[in-house]
């Protein structure tokens, strides 16, 4: 039976992030090279939309933490990146942020 | 013959003293504070059987815009004014529909369709006050 995505806590170094209405992980931008099977330059990003504020600005942006998620299928734990914030606001709306964090193997 | 209580028959329109040889009427109620004109605020934190949460829009529709209108067909060669106000009344066999009777109105549009072989059609929506 598929996983209703409802009960999704997300937390940024341990705070939460609030109002999240959006996740999307993308895990493994390119294939590992060298000896080591893990390591790639590029291990993926993970991209949350939020109508909320909390923990996500632009004093996180360049920041590395541990992202996780529990709840509604999401069970996911990873280091990441703070690397792009979009804020968008349209007329008669709420505002929407939208974070990308690139994930980070260590 | 049983009687068939949504039976249309015998219905008149009337715009103040005018009336109109209506052959189709759509009513339309439409709350402006419904949940679906909100914006809807569900987060991915809710649990499973939560309500869905919903938040005012920071901006109020046009205080124009009572949300409700009648729409109507009607034959003859006379177009509506658009923006022309007055009372309307609609009628079923002699009793006027809850609320319809001398209710101010506007027109919003009106259009007249004027075909080979065929009557002269016209087509009219009223904005219609909340009362």
């Amino acid at each position: 039976m598929a996983n209703p995505c409802t009960g999704v806590t997300v937390t940024w170094g341990g705070s939460s992030l609030q109002e999240v209405v959006d996740v999307k992980i993308v895990a493994g931008g390119s294939l590992p090279i060298g000896r080591d099977s893990t390591f790639a330059l590029d291990a993926g990003t993970i991209e949350i939309a939020c109508l909320h504020t909390a923990n996500v600005s632009l004093a996180e942006r360049g920041l590395k933490k541990t992202l996780q998620f529990t709840g509604g299928g999401l069970e996911c734990s990873t280091k990441a990146v703070f690397q792009t914030l979009n804020v968008a606001g349209k007329v008669n709306d709420v505002a929407r942020y939208s974070a990308v964090y690139r994930i980070v193997m260590e | 013959m049983a009687d068939t209580p949504h039976d249309g028959t015998g219905t008149v329109l009337r715009l103040g003293a005018t009336q109109y040889t209506v052959t189709n009427i759509v009513i339309q109620y439409t709350d402006p504070n419904a949940d679906a004109e909100k914006i809807d605020v569900s987060h991915l934190g809710l649990t499973t059987g939560a309500s869905i949460l919903t938040q005012d829009k920071p901006l109020q529709g046009s205080t124009k815009d009572t949300g409700r209108t009648v729409q109507f067909d009607y034959l003859g060669k006379a177009p509506i004014a658009d923006a022309s106000t007055g009372t309307c009344s609609i009628t079923i066999g002699g009793t006027a529909i809850p609320g319809f009777s001398s209710l101010p109105f506007t027109v919003n549009a009106c259009t007249l369709t004027l075909a080979t072989n065929d009557a002269i059609k016209g087509q009219a929506t009223l904005r219609v006050a909340r009362v």
